[in-house]
Parts: structure tokens; sequence; C-alpha cells
């Protein structure tokens, strides 16, 4: 009888390799609504960024400065994937679910890290991945969705990891993909595109979180008969660029959700002239209908690929006494923008800073917030010149983090770093093919160190929003690819090195307090979360993608070279007295 | 008995297997523009748009930046564009410098590569003159034209396919199938 049971179990498993487990904490899955995503409770990491405020923060406390000694390794899991992971391990009421590069999605049991099911999205096997991979999943109902790198949306059960439908936002052979992490508000999977280096016209497609069926699409790049076309010469539009990356926030009082867009495509600001709406933007759009009801510009015709992806927090600050409902933004451009959220949606400019080096902007109008620019640091076809920041600009797209326990705005930056590069003249676009019109050997050899490279270059700095002030610095050998964690234990969680090191800092000062030397570099979303009154700390590593692109940037001109293993694993922290 | 059963039903599903296999309906034979390159094959320059125009030895220069080609099938005329890894570059090298097995498939200084980069799949779009290397923009991997398209800078791990060539008048042909896959191990 006992050696049937066995048999039978081997049977069962080569059978059904992905089945949930029984008995497992998918049995009382709790969906995931509205309300919850609104109100999400501290235990849970539920999306992106925690919230739809997009703060990055955990008010978990059980981990802080006093005992932060005792942070321990819980349990760790190998992804089987290369490449980079920058995904946040989400988790609803003890069921994490992971993203991989490669299209992978994982879930586990929080507290154990038992595997319970896994997806793996089959692709064209002509596909070709600029970014191999992925933000994040999205919750919400009974479902898990992920956006691949073929354009297509799935929705998997979130008990067991069947498909259950699939929607293409858009043609992967035309240069279209997907990185980014949906946002999900009123029934509606909010994703956008990537492929500016192709000559893509980015947009945001809204999906039915329960039929699949595509209820709106919005251009981040004005065609005929949007406002803002007149900024776009002839048809230059069509090739726009203004790709998505990455999730945007979320006023749910509203309903507005607020997206950052890539820079115009291709590179070179004389290759479209005008000012090109809705590149370099945060655009705020209707949940509901897709309408765009507002916009702001950080800067107009782009000449150094100043990407303004990362979408802004959510943030109410004090200005000249007043209370604003603001909009906090650290630019590629190397200015940290506060802005205002009106109740219509319109945006309005409060007031903007450089937070690292910037030597392109000899003014940013008070008013309006437009900057002008030097013309010896703007590059054009046939016209080579150095800027800083370089092409990676002030952040890349890391996300910044807020703590309303400290009030502190993190960011993490690339200082003392400048780039050399000009433009070639393209022929005609051809679907899929790179359409940036910058020789790529100049890309590769594009860095140029500026002062202080010499002491460092990666900064994690904090910031006063009220006063406009930087609070302290934690600086970073080399560069900062760190998305950043803080909690209401008043600590801040991050890697981005390439030493392959995950530290916390103590949130108020900066002041390292513990570290940890992980398998790969961590250039990958942290999360914190609690499961039978233990919190964890949870973040994936693997080195890869813009991270390493810009390390054999680095390696091109300078004298050594760095090697960073590669290979994901998700990593758990907890309190040794809480796991023993 | 119970277990003698379960073999049972093991050789039944094993019986099942090799019948599934046995009906499994012939794959339907590639469209021609689909097909990899067949050896005969005439090289013609990738953009077609202005009309399908051969490669010519004589228009390739000394370590000068890669042509891109699409094979032609020779009888039906059709350019095998239609998969993106039939794409090829192409590029004049001297062949003093070449290894053996690259000279053995170059004709007068000319080799024929896969475009496609063996990492993501991306277009090896670039040469560096200065180190006599091809560069992929996506993730900086290098290959070597003149040591049989091997890495010399990853992440990419495989080398790059060659396709071997002859030369009849001033025209590039196949003389053989890729010697390898080409594109990333899916």
């Amino acid at each position: 009888m006992k050696k049937k049971m066995n048999l039978s179990l081997l049977f069962a498993a080569a059978m059904v390799p992905a089945m949930a487990m029984a008995g497992s904490v998918l049995d009382n899955y709790n969906p995931v609504t509205d309300e919850r995503l609104k109100n999400p409770e501290a235990e849970n990491w539920l999306q992106w960024r925690g919230n739809y405020e997009s703060w990055g923060y955990s008010s978990l406390d059980q981990i802080n400065t006093d005992n932060i000694d005792d942070l321990v390794p819980a349990w760790s899991y190998a992804t089987g994937e290369l490449e980079g992971h920058q995904s946040p391990p989400i988790v609803n009421d003890g069921v994490m679910f992971v993203s991989t590069p490669n299209n992978k999605v994982i879930a586990l049991d929080a507290k154990t890290g038992q595997e319970l099911w896994s997806f793996k999205k089959e692709i064209p096997e002509e596909l070709f991945q600029l970014h191999p991979t992925n933000r994040g999943v999205g919750l919400y109902g009974d479902k898990v969705y992920v956006a691949a790198t073929d354009a297509c949306l799935v929705a998997l059960e979130a008990k067991t990891g069947k498909v259950a439908w699939e929607t293409c936002v858009d043609d992967w052979e035309d240069g279209y993909y997907m990185t980014i992490s949906p946002l999900i508000a009123e029934g509606k999977v909010m994703v956008g595109v990537s492929g500016g280096e192709y000559g893509i016209r980015g947009h945001i497609t809204a999906v039915d979180a329960e039929t699949g069926k595509i209820a709106w699409k919005t251009h981040t790049i004005a065609g005929p008969g949007d406002p803002g076309h007149k900024t776009w010469e002839g048809d230059t539009w069509k090739t726009g660029g203004g790709s998505v990356w990455i999730a945007g926030s979320y006023d749910a009082d509203l309903g507005i959700a607020f997206y950052g867009t890539g820079n115009g495509g291709p590179w070179m600001p004389d290759a479209r002239p005008g000012d090109n709406l809705y590149a370099n933007s945060v655009i705020a759009l209707d949940v509901k209908t897709g309408k765009m009801v507002g916009y702001h510009q950080y800067h107009h015709n782009d000449a150094w690929d100043w990407d303004e992806v990362s979408a802004p927090l959510i943030i109410d600050i004090e200005h000249e006494g007043k209370k604003v409902k603001g909009l906090v933004h650290a630019g590629r451009n190397g200015y940290l923008w506060i802005l205002e959220r009106k109740p219509d949606g319109k945006i309005d400019f409060v007031k903007a800073k450089p937070y690292v080096k910037q030597n392109v902007f000899t003014s940013v109008d008070k008013k309006t917030g437009r900057p002008t620019y030097n013309p010896k640091h703007t590059p054009g076809i046939g016209k080579k010149v150095t800027f800083c920041p370089s092409l990676w600009g002030g952040k890349d797209w890391p996300p910044e983090s807020y703590s309303p326990k400290t009030g502190l705005f993190y960011i993490p930056a690339t200082e003392n770093l400048c780039s050399e590069m000009g433009g070639v003249k393209l022929g005609k676009r051809k679907p899929g093919e790179l359409y940036i019109g910058v020789p790529i050997s100049e890309i590769l050899t594009n860095i140029r160190l500026g002062e202080g490279a010499a002491d460092h270059i990666g900064e994690i700095q904090a910031w006063d929003l009220n006063k406009n002030e930087k609070v302290w610095t934690f600086n970073i050998k080399e560069m900062n690819w760190g998305p950043i964690l803080t909690t209401g234990g008043d600590l801040l969680f991050s890697g981005g090195s390439n030493d392959r090191k995950f530290r916390a800092l103590d949130a108020r000062t900066g002041k390292k307090v513990w570290e940890h030397n992980m398998s790969s570099g961590v250039t990958a979303v942290p999360s914190s979360f609690k499961v039978d009154g233990v919190q964890y700390i949870a973040v994936q590593s693997g080195w890869g993608v813009d991270a390493q692109r810009m390390q054999g940037a680095f390696d091109a001109v300078m004298d050594h070279k760095t090697v960073v293993p590669q290979g994901g694993v998700i990593n758990v922290f907890a309190l040794k007295s809480k796991i023993k | 008995m119970q277990r003698r059963n379960f073999f049972k039903a093991c050789a039944g599903l094993s019986i099942a297997a090799v019948d599934i296999t046995a009906n499994k309906v012939e794959a339907k034979p590639k469209k021609p523009e689909k097909m990899r390159p067949q050896v005969g094959d005439l090289l013609v320059h990738d953009d077609v748009t202005e009309g399908i125009k051969p490669i010519l030895v004589s228009e390739l220069a000394l370590y000068v930046e890669q042509t891109m080609a699409f094979p032609q099938d020779s009888t039906s005329k059709v350019v095998r564009n239609g998969s993106r890894f039939n794409k090829v570059m192409v590029i004049r090298l001297d062949p003093k410098e070449m290894d053996e097995k690259t000279l053995a498939n170059s004709v007068n200084g000319v080799v024929a590569y896969s475009a496609i980069c063996t990492h993501q799949g991306c277009d090896v779009n670039a040469y560096i003159k200065e180190s006599k290397e091809f560069f992929c923009f996506c993730h900086l991997s290098r290959y070597d034209p003149l040591k049989q398209g091997h890495v010399t800078n990853g992440p990419a791990e495989r080398k790059l396919a060659m396709l071997p060539l002859e030369q009849i008048g001033d025209q590039l042909f196949v003389r053989k199938k890729f010697t390898r896959k080409p594109g990333p191990a899916k």
C-alpha cells in the first residue's frame, strides 16, 4: 500500500508539474478589490510601489534601526532566469507573486518560499529583447496580470496560474514590447508600450480586467486631431517614441492616473523639430475613458535620451505657506520637479531645482516650468557635444521613495557623470530595427567622467520637499541602479551597485546600518510584508539589462573591468528571533 | 495487484503517447521567404523597397562596416526576408588574418554571418573599426569576424552562425547552409 502511494504521487507529479499544492495558502485566496488597492493593509504589498501614490513605503516597523543587526536570510529561491530582475515580490495574504525576465511568473508561499505554481509565456522565436526584464505583476480580483515582451497582456488565475485570457496591445514585429507593471483601477488593467528606440508611437492601453477586451488606447504622441499635434513637423509624429515603461500613479479620489513618458524618437532634436508633445512629460488620464485631461512637459524637443518614464509620486507638500496637492518627480534631466494636481486633472508647475550637476538648462520659467537650453550642450545631427548629466540622467528608471514617517523623499541618483554624443542623419525606418540616429559605437563610448567621479558616481539622496533642501547623501563608488524601499522602522533598503550589496540605511541620517552580499547585483524593487506576525523584507537579485549595459560603457572607457555575475534569486529576510 | 494496475496504466499511457506521435500532423513546408538560406541562393541588399540589388564583391571595401543582406531563392527569385533570422551581414576582411575555418567559409576575403545576436535576438548592427569587431547595441555583445564569429565580449555566450559563400562573377552565392542555428538558443 505504501509503495503504491509513492508511485501514484510520482505519477501525479509528472503529469501535473505546475498544479497548485493542495492545502496551501492559495486555498483561501483573498481577492484584490479597488478598496484594498486604495487602502492597502500594512502586511501586504499589493502592487508595484505598494500603494497608488507610488511611495515605495511600508509602515511595518518590526524591523527597525534598533534591531537591524539581527536581520538574516529567511529563505531564498532561484528563479532559473538570467538577465535583469527588476520586479518587486508582490504579496497578498501570504501568497507571493514574482515576475522575472523572459516572461515568467512564480507564485510562492511567502512564509516558506515553497513554489505554488509557475508560468512562462512562450514568445515568438524571432522576438528581439532590448530590455529582457519585467517590472512586476498586477493583482485584481482573483487574477494576476503580467505584461510580456511580445506586447501582450496575460491574465492568470491566481490560484492555479492557468491563463484566463491574453490580449495583445500592439505588434512586436514593429518594435513594440512591454516590461511595465500594470496599474489596475476601476476594473481596468492599464499597460504602456516600450520601443522608442525602434521608432514606435507610444501609448497606454486599458484592458477590461475580467474579459480582456481593450477599453481604450491613448497615444503619448499627439497625432492628427489631437491637441499638441502641431508640435510635430510633417510625419515625424509617426515615429515619435514616447515609451511608457513604468506603472502610473493613481489619485483614486480624482479617478486620474499620472504616467511619465519617454523621449522623442529618433534621439536627435533636429530630426523632429518642435516641442514634441507629449514626450518627456507627465500625462494625466481619466481612468474611465482614457481621455488626457492634463499634462506637464518636463523638457521639450529632447536631445539627450532623457526619458521621463518614472511616474510622479503623489505627495501633498507645503509651498509658500500653503498645502499643495503635489506630484513629485526626480527627472532624468537632473531636476527635482514639484507640480500640482488640480481637481480637473490639469497639472500646474510649482517649482524645480537641480539635484545633480546639470549644464544644459540655462533657466526654468518660474510660471510655466519651461526650461531654456544651452546650445553648447545640446547635441544634434552632425553636432557632437558634451552634456551633464549623462544620457542615463540624474536618475534612470529606478523609482524614488517617500516616507510619511520621516517626511523625506529619497532619490537613487547618478552624479558626476556626463556624456559626449552627436547624431547622424537617418534613412527610412524599417519596422523592428533600431531607429535612434546616433552611431552605436558612439553610445558605447559616450561616458565622460565629471568632476568628483573619482570619489563617487552613485548616490542615494534624501530631500525635505517642504524646505526644498537636500538633507543627506549616501555615496556609492560607481553606478546606482537601486530602487528604494522605506519602512516604518525608519529604514531605507536598496541595492543598485555593482558590488552586489543590498543595504539598509537609517532613513533619517543616511548612515549605513546593515548590508548583505547577494548572489548578483540588485536592480529590483524591494518590498516588505508580514505573515503570522513576522515582518519580511524581500528583493530579487539578478544583474542585467541597463545596469549591465552601463557597466559595459564604463568598461569601454575606464581602465578596469567589473564582473557582476548573472542569475536571479528571490531573497527574503527577517529578524533572527522571529524565524527560529 | 494494485501495483500491477499502476504499471498497466503506465503502459497504456506510453502506447497512447506513441499513437499521438504517429498521428502527429506533419509540419507544413515553410514558405520560401521564410526558409533559411539555401545552397545556391544569391545574396541581395536587405532593403528591397527600391528593387532587388545583388551585393557586389567589387563594392565591398576592406574592413568597412558590414553590409546587410538577405538570400534570394535562385529559382523563384523570392527574397527570403520573411524571417529576421535570414538576415546576414557581409564584410570584406584580409584573408591572411582569418583563422582556418573562417578562411574556409570565405571567398576572396568576403565572409557572411547571421546578423542576429545569439544573446537576445537583436540585430548585430554595428562594426568597431579599431578592434575589427561586430557589435550589438542591445547589450553590447561583440564578435570577432576573423575567428568564426566568436564572442569577444558578452553577455552573448554563443558565436554567430556563418554562411559559407562562393563567388560567381561579381556576385555572392550561398555555398553551404548556416554553420549553426542563427539567433539565441531559446
